[in-house]
């Protein structure tokens, strides 16, 4: 039919024009080869116009001379004069100029309509990287996202904040993969991945309601097009390398400091030839290794009028730099558009994946910083060594011992839609999503025994199965329409529904065999005297989410911008008399390039400002919070015999009256282009506030309570900034952004009491979080000195305190030190970061460097701060104070005491600035491959986290804190590092 | 007509489908624990109620309530015991040894919380299982075991730190911080819970064989007493351990060597004690045992014999054997303690023989009870309190029966102390407590009763300062979390 129409103009243009013009016919494509149908085709200063049919081909009724005029949204508009009556084009993608569209919540937008703050990160920005995750791959890319690796563990999750630490519970963004909502995008392949929208203020999140508090990462991922089927392999291999190690004492100085401690302790030596030991064990050397990481992934993708696909499979396998460590993963994605009729449309994406990891133990590195070095790992008659001074356990048992432990998951994301259009601007769609993970785990402890601390005396199995149901089904209407040629109006409702459940059922047997894994069975296994906690632990939750959607855009004479967005949620989380909320938001935007007054200058290409308020929610939260539950396995002794009797009892207090955590954010937005867009510049003010933050309240006496107790703002600036150009032939772009953040308390609940953080282990605990300061901001004893003399201890308000010891500052002059004197000693969260990010394109070679920044964040150093007892030292304690080389920087050693309170002796500046990538690739030219029959190779090189720099003493600045506790952001304990990985790649199209 | 019933039914089908839709949504977003107890059923049956009086024995096993800081706060702080180990191993342990401790000791946080912990779950009974309808014998029973478990954990608090906050109620999650309550109150409150205990608690033979272990009248009256004692309130002391004494339920005939090993938990010299087992699936027991055992060769090593204790016994006492491992001693079960020990001494009473039932998890989850009242503290208690009194000859009587078990069928040691002035009596029961109570984390808080803790202990060149260290400081943690209502102790 639309052939039918098309013809009917064609044949109507060619009668009211024959006597001058021609046909004119060509085809469209892609730079990548690929057809382009759809794609306008208009005759400049005319109404004149046709679209590219399936198969990219089009025809037009032109004169000689007439300018065409192509154009399509996502790529960059050409014009060719007509000569002749065959005009080819190929379109530029193009990710600059207004026909640039985004992914908003439920839908796409023109970047040029949208009145949020949206950062936009193609697949191109982070093509070829070797990570594991995608999230990986964005660090430093887009302004206010602050992206810090935990663990330099394989398979591991970063954390992600954007725009500041808003909760001091869970401030993990949401993600939204092709519509389908997850917690965690570690089942993606990161080459799926088509772009990576992540909203981040209110106008573009309230449309995900009580979901969006923490801003939302939408990702879409590759769909085929019509055209020629595509096949693409990429594979790369390499190593991966620890890429700073600490230099710690050897095992005389280890043993000379040792026998400092023992004497100035009252005790004799411990070591009486510390010299003898020589160097002795580098642990490091015994943990670390040269990891490796391979991937190999093959994709086909293409289609027809009615049906597209993009078949994908891909393998990553990663050895970690900590022996032993290990994360292999397997994953199949397949997405498909069937149109199947005029009006009706249905489409899938589908993904599954399949992993492994090989955990170790955790705190492994730690255990290695702090072994003993004058000990030999393993003896000549296969025994491991151990330590006659400390209970550290000797690594490398620790190593052969504990690290049978493997997790292996199978998990499947996917969604089915259809979409149907009817009365010209209606289109129904419902999409119904499931989130499918198997999760099974088996972890073998042997019987051993290295010391009297370092020993078990019965093996162990325990095994985990774990099954996780979710589905969200999304039914929306949505209305577009244009009135009166001035008015656009875009109307978005609708209704979902979300259910999740996990299920656990795990076993523990001992003197199960363990000389292969097929006899590693808990029916191997002893079930002696079958008792309370020998029967398997048996767990499940389920939560459920009802939601409403309505948004409105508006837009006057394509310049004047409105979006009114609202989402009401209902959460099974809460309680039923505040179960339900609403989120509202509103957005202005005004194109201000398009007004009459701004055509005659030459200065701007673009310019727009944008602004937008509104009210969003948290509810990362744990399930069932409100109901007031015991706590089973409390179990006592009774008897002659000795038997167990059960015991439970609630051990939290009272029901808690949750609400949910708010979040109000502010936005104002300038968006500007220069020099024909060569140069974009984007600003954004913005200001977050959180109020009835939910949080674990430690009350006293051993007690923790979840209370909505705390309100704070992040503030700050983010920029964005690019210059995309070429000259002769080089094509070259530098992009640049940069966010600040202020971070602050504004309230607290709780009576107004500080809420500590940061639990050190050893009964200290490093954080405060108190009014007018930042989230867990560091709270201590200034450091003044060193104590010189018996005599300078004597005037001084620490009488128990040696020559040698740190002196702090007695901030209340009452002449004690204690609690009272502790001060604010700085916060975890960056104050500034940045990311600067290069391409340039000469011929066939291409190179892109990639930097990143973080500024005036510091980190307690625990490694350093937490002592039991004759652990292995810094080198940094040969420094240390004695009689005959007193110090004023470096205290005494001891293992403990007043030394070891928190103050800012710990304390160093995590700033840094880290080229995260370099990437030099080399393209064959076409020539020579069209031979081959084959459509491009492209191979390169590629360094991850080549070099860093930093003042920090530790092995790496980026200590993020895990998620379970964002008090404990920057508390440097037992991180395993971040690693400089360095691999070769080859792309293959055919 | 028609159309107006059409125009209606049609608002009432579309109506009757929204308020479905709203039911089924309610319905959808109401989501119950899966596998989880919910309070409002559990404490309304007796199950419930006995599960919950089994909790609060959980806590007394746990690691913050007696393992580490315990044995911190209770005997390092002696001059019966020394930290041991290596010298440089958990250091803030030396504090306790050296009286340098300050607020942010993290062992006193941990010994503070788990003294909390016991009693907020014996709170939950105190309050909770009254409304339960069940047997009413048992009702009262249980409540009576709580209050005298929470009377013994205030009773611990009172002794480490003074006055201490208060808590006898169930606590909402956002009720104020109570500040300190007065040392006067707590006891108030200790004698209150152990009177009412007293008063419902079956004697120890009246409970079944299965329930061996529970709280005792027995054991409510000996708390009592030593509260009283504490006190200086000699004629309670005097009345209750007469009572005990003549209640039949004890006596002194379990051999000295015997009282410490699994063959000696629950005999008729056990007034209480925590019960730990070895179970074959683990998890009945406690670190207790390992802390203090032999380093090197089973053990942490912490909690050693001082020399000052090993030079105070009287020639040829057996109860030095009974309670000083020694280098290269052989053991009753024919275990050999190694000659380079780290310490030349090691804790006899918390040895687990090669013989004893062992858990899975080894020797950190031991069998050893935790003796926290035996029958030669009561009788010593009567002998003090008779002489006190001016009751010289039931002292004498009492006195001389401990040393009569501790003397066994050797005639030549520990002759009967014959009365001479109240004084030297007092001298020599305070002296025989030593003996007999030696690294029973009876001997810093007995000095500091008996008001020669400073004298003794900077006589081995601690640094007690008189006014300040009778009492540990108030954890930092602690008045953190109260916003600084709970105040600092002088001195700290």
């Amino acid at each position: 039919m639309e052939r039918g129409v098309l013809g009917l103009i064609t044949l109507l243009l060619f009668t009211a024009s024959a006597w001058a013009q021609q046909r004119v016919n060509g085809k469209v494509t892609a730079v990548d080869g690929s057809v382009l149908p759809g794609v306008s085709v208009q005759i400049k200063n005319t109404t004149k116009g046709a679209n590219t049919d399936a198969n990219g081909q089009y025809s037009i009724e032109a004169n000689q001379g007439d300018v065409l005029v192509f154009s399509f949204i996502g790529m960059k508009t050409a014009e060719r004069t007509v000569s002749g009556s065959t005009v080819d084009v190929q379109l530029e993608e193009d990710v600059t100029t207004l026909t640039e569209v985004v992914t908003v919540g439920y839908g796409v937008q023109r970047k040029a309509d949208v009145t949020g703050a949206i950062s936009t990160v193609r697949a191109q920005d982070i093509a070829s990287r070797p990570v594991s995750t995608a999230t990986q791959a964005l660090q430093g890319k887009a302004a206010g996202v602050l992206i810090t690796t935990n663990q330099g563990l394989p398979g591991a999750a970063p954390n992600v904040r954007i725009r500041g630490v808003g909760t001091v519970g869970n401030s993990n963004p949401l993600y939204v993969v092709d519509g389908m909502f997850v917690d965690d995008i570690r089942f993606l392949n990161p080459s799926d991945i088509q772009t990576i929208d992540v909203l981040k203020d209110a106008s573009s999140l309230a449309i995900y309601g009580v979901r969006g508090a923490n801003g939302v990462v939408l990702v879409t991922t590759k769909s085929g097009k019509s055209g020629r089927t595509t096949f693409n392999y990429e594979g790369f291999g390499g190593v991966t390398q620890l890429s700073k190690k600490l230099k710690m004492t050897n095992a005389s100085e280890f043993a000379t400091l040792v026998n400092e401690v023992a004497v100035s302790e009252g005790g004799q030596p411990k070591f009486p030839n510390p010299a003898s030991f020589g160097a002795g064990t580098d642990w490091f050397d015994y943990i670390f290794r040269n990891g490796s990481v391979q991937s190999h992934q093959i994709t086909a993708s293409g289609g027809n009028e009615r049906v597209t696909f993009n078949v994908s499979g891909s393998y990553y396998d990663e050895k970690g730099i900590v022996d032993q460590s290990a994360y292999s993963r397997l994953t199949f994605r397949l997405n498909n558009t069937y149109k199947l009729t005029g009006n009706f449309r249905l489409g899938n994406n589908l993904a599954f994946s399949r992993s492994q990891s090989n955990n170790i133990p955790a705190g492994i590195v730690q255990t290695a910083y702090n072994a003993d070095p004058t000990i030999t790992p393993i003896n000549a008659n296969g025994t491991y060594g151990f330590s006659s001074v400390s209970t550290v356990a000797n690594p490398a048992a620790v190593l052969a011992y504990q690290t049978d432990d493997i997790a292996k998951s199978g998990q499947l994301v996917g969604n089915i839609y259809g979409e149907l259009d009817f009365l010209k601007s209606f289109t129904a769609r419902s999409s119904f999503g499931v989130d499918l993970g198997l999760t099974n785990s088996s972890v073998y402890l042997p019987q051993y025994l290295v010391s009297a601390s370092q020993r078990n005396d019965q093996s162990k199995l325990t095994r985990e199965y774990g099954l996780n149901t979710t589905w969200l089904w999304e039914n929306t209407l949505t209305f577009n329409r244009t009135f009166n040629k001035i008015h656009n109006v875009n109307v978005l409702v609708g209704a979902t529904a979300q259910n999740s459940r996990a299920d656990v059922l795990q076993g523990i047997r001992f003197n199960v065999p363990g000389y292969n894994n097929n006899v590693k069975f808990l029916s191997l296994g002893s079930t002696v005297g079958a008792q309370t906690t020998d029967n398997p632990d048996n767990r499940s939750y389920e939560f459920t989410y009802a939601s409403y959607l309505f948004r409105v855009n508006y837009n006057l004479l394509d310049r004047y911008l409105l979006t009114v967005s609202l989402r009401r949620d209902g959460s099974s989380r809460f309680p039923p008399e505040s179960r339900w909320a609403t989120f509202p938001a509103v957005g202005l935007g005004w194109r201000i390039i398009d007004e009459p007054f701004m055509a005659n200058q030459e200065l701007f290409s673009n310019l727009k400002l944008r602004a937008s308020y509104g009210k969003l929610g948290n509810t990362n939260i744990p399930n069932y919070l409100y109901y007031s539950r015991i706590s089973s396995g409390l179990n006592a002794i009774f008897g002659s015999g000795q038997t167990l009797q059960q015991g439970a009892t609630l051990q939290s207090t009272n029901t808690s009256n949750l609400l949910w955590e708010t979040v109000t954010q502010t936005d104002i937005g300038l968006e500007m282009g220069f020099f024909n867009n060569r140069l974009t510049a984007e600003i954004d003010y913005y200001n977050r506030n959180t109020s009835d933050m939910i949080l674990n309240v430690n009350i006293g006496n051993g007690r923790q309570v979840q209370a909505n107790a705390a309100s704070a703002y992040n503030r700050g600036f983010e920029l964005t900034t690019g210059w995309n150009d070429t000259a002769g032939d080089l094509k070259y772009s530098l992009n640049a952004n940069l966010t600040t953040v202020q971070n602050e308390v504004t309230n607290l609940g709780n009576g107004g009491i500080p809420i500590i953080g940061g639990s050190l282990g050893n009964g200290r605990t490093a954080t405060l979080t108190d009014v007018g300061r930042p989230i867990g901001a560091f709270f201590g004893y200034n450091r003044v000195g060193v104590f010189q003399s018996a005599d300078e201890v004597r005037g001084s308000a620490q009488p128990n305190a040696k020559p040698g010891d740190l002196r702090y500052e007695d901030v209340n002059g009452d002449g004690v030190i204690n609690g009272d004197d502790r001060v604010y000693l700085g916060t975890p969260i960056p104050k500034l970061f940045w990311g600067f990010n290069t391409n340039f394109a000469f011929k066939g070679f291409d190179l892109g460097v990639d930097l990143q920044g973080s500024h005036g964040n510091k980190i307690y150093n625990g490694r350093r701060a937490v002592r039991f007892g004759n652990e292995n030292y810094e080198r940094i304690a040969l420094e240390r104070w004695t009689p005959q080389n007193p110090s004023t920087t470096q205290p005494r050693l001891t293992n403990g005491g007043p030394n070891y309170d928190v103050s800012n002796y710990f304390i160093e500046s995590g700033s840094f600035v880290r080229i995260r990538n370099i990437q030099i690739g080399y393209t064959l030219p076409a020539t020579l491959l069209r031979s081959l029959g084959v459509r491009s190779i492209r191979a390169y090189v590629n360094a991850l986290n080549p070099v860093t720099f930093t003042n920090y003493s530790g092995f790496s600045p980026e200590v993020g804190g895990n998620d379970a506790s964002t008090l404990s952001r920057g508390v440097d304990l037992d991180v395993v590092p971040v690693y400089r990985t360095t691999t070769v790649g080859l792309q293959i199209g055919f | 007509m028609i159309s107006i019933s059409k125009q209606f039914l049609r608002i009432a089908l579309v109506g009757s489908l929204m308020l479905t839709g709203q039911a089924c949504s309610e319905e959808f977003l109401d989501k119950k624990p899966q596998g989880e107890l919910i309070t409002e059923d559990f404490f309304n049956s007796q199950e419930g109620a006995v599960q919950a009086t089994n909790a609060i024995y959980w806590q007394l096993r746990q690691w913050p309530t007696h393992v580490f800081a315990f044995i911190g706060i209770s005997s390092l702080t002696s001059d019966d015991a020394e930290k041991g180990s290596e010298p440089g191993d958990a250091s803030f342990l030396s504090e306790f040894d050296q009286f340098t401790v300050t607020s942010t000791n993290g062992g006193l946080n941990d010994f503070w919380n788990g003294q909390y912990l016991g009693i907020a779950k014996a709170n939950q009974v105190i309050e909770r299982v009254p409304a339960i309808e069940m047997d009413e014998t048992l009702k009262a029973r249980l409540i009576g075991e709580a209050k005298m478990l929470r009377a013994y954990l205030y009773f611990n608090l009172v002794r480490a730190f003074g006055g201490v906050p208060l808590i006898t109620q169930l606590q909402d999650d956002n009720a104020p911080a109570v500040p300190r309550a007065s040392k006067q109150a707590i006891y108030q409150q200790i004698e209150k819970d152990l009177n009412d205990a007293i008063a419902v608690l079956p004697e120890k033979s009246q409970y079944a064989a299965t329930e061996l272990g529970r709280a005792t009248k027995g054991a409510a009256k000996g708390w009592l007493a030593k509260v009283s004692m504490y006190q200086g309130k000699w004629s309670e002391v005097l009345r209750l351990t007469t009572e005990i004494m003549q209640s039949g339920q004890y006596d002194l005939k379990t051999p000295y060597e015997v009282i410490f090993t699994e063959a000696g938990e629950n005999t008729s010299e056990s007034l209480f004690e925590v019960q730990n087992a070895a179970l074959p699936q683990g998890g009945g027991g406690s670190q207790y045992a390992e802390v203090q055992s032999v380093r090197g060769q089973f053990g942490w090593g912490f909690n050693v014999p001082s020399e000052d204790l090993v030079k105070s016994y009287e020639p040829g006492d057996p109860r030095k054997a009974a309670t000083i491992i020694e280098r290269g001693e052989t053991m009753p079960d024919g275990v050999v303690i190694i000659q380079n020990a780290t310490n030349p001494y090691y804790n006899q009473k918390a040895y687990v023989a090669q013989n004893e039932t062992r858990s899975p998890n080894g020797l950190g989850d031991s069998n050893k009870n935790i003796r926290l009242l035996r029958y030669a503290d009561i009788v010593l208690m009567n002998a003090e309190a008779a002489n006190e009194l001016g009751q010289s000859q039931q002292a004498v009587t009492s006195l001389n029966a401990v040393r009569a078990r501790a003397r066994g069928s050797n005639a030549a040691i520990l002759p009967n102390v014959v009365f001479a002035s109240k004084e030297q009596l007092k001298a020599a029961i305070w002296k025989e407590r030593r003996a007999e109570l030696a690294m029973e984390h009876d001997r810093f808080w007995d000095l500091v009763r008996q008001g020669r803790a400073g004298t003794v202990l900077r006589a081995l060149g601690k640094q007690f300062v008189d006014g300040k260290n009778e009492v540990m400081p108030i954890p930092q943690p602690q008045i953190d979390a109260s916003g600084g209502i709970l105040t600092q102790n002088p001195g700290y």
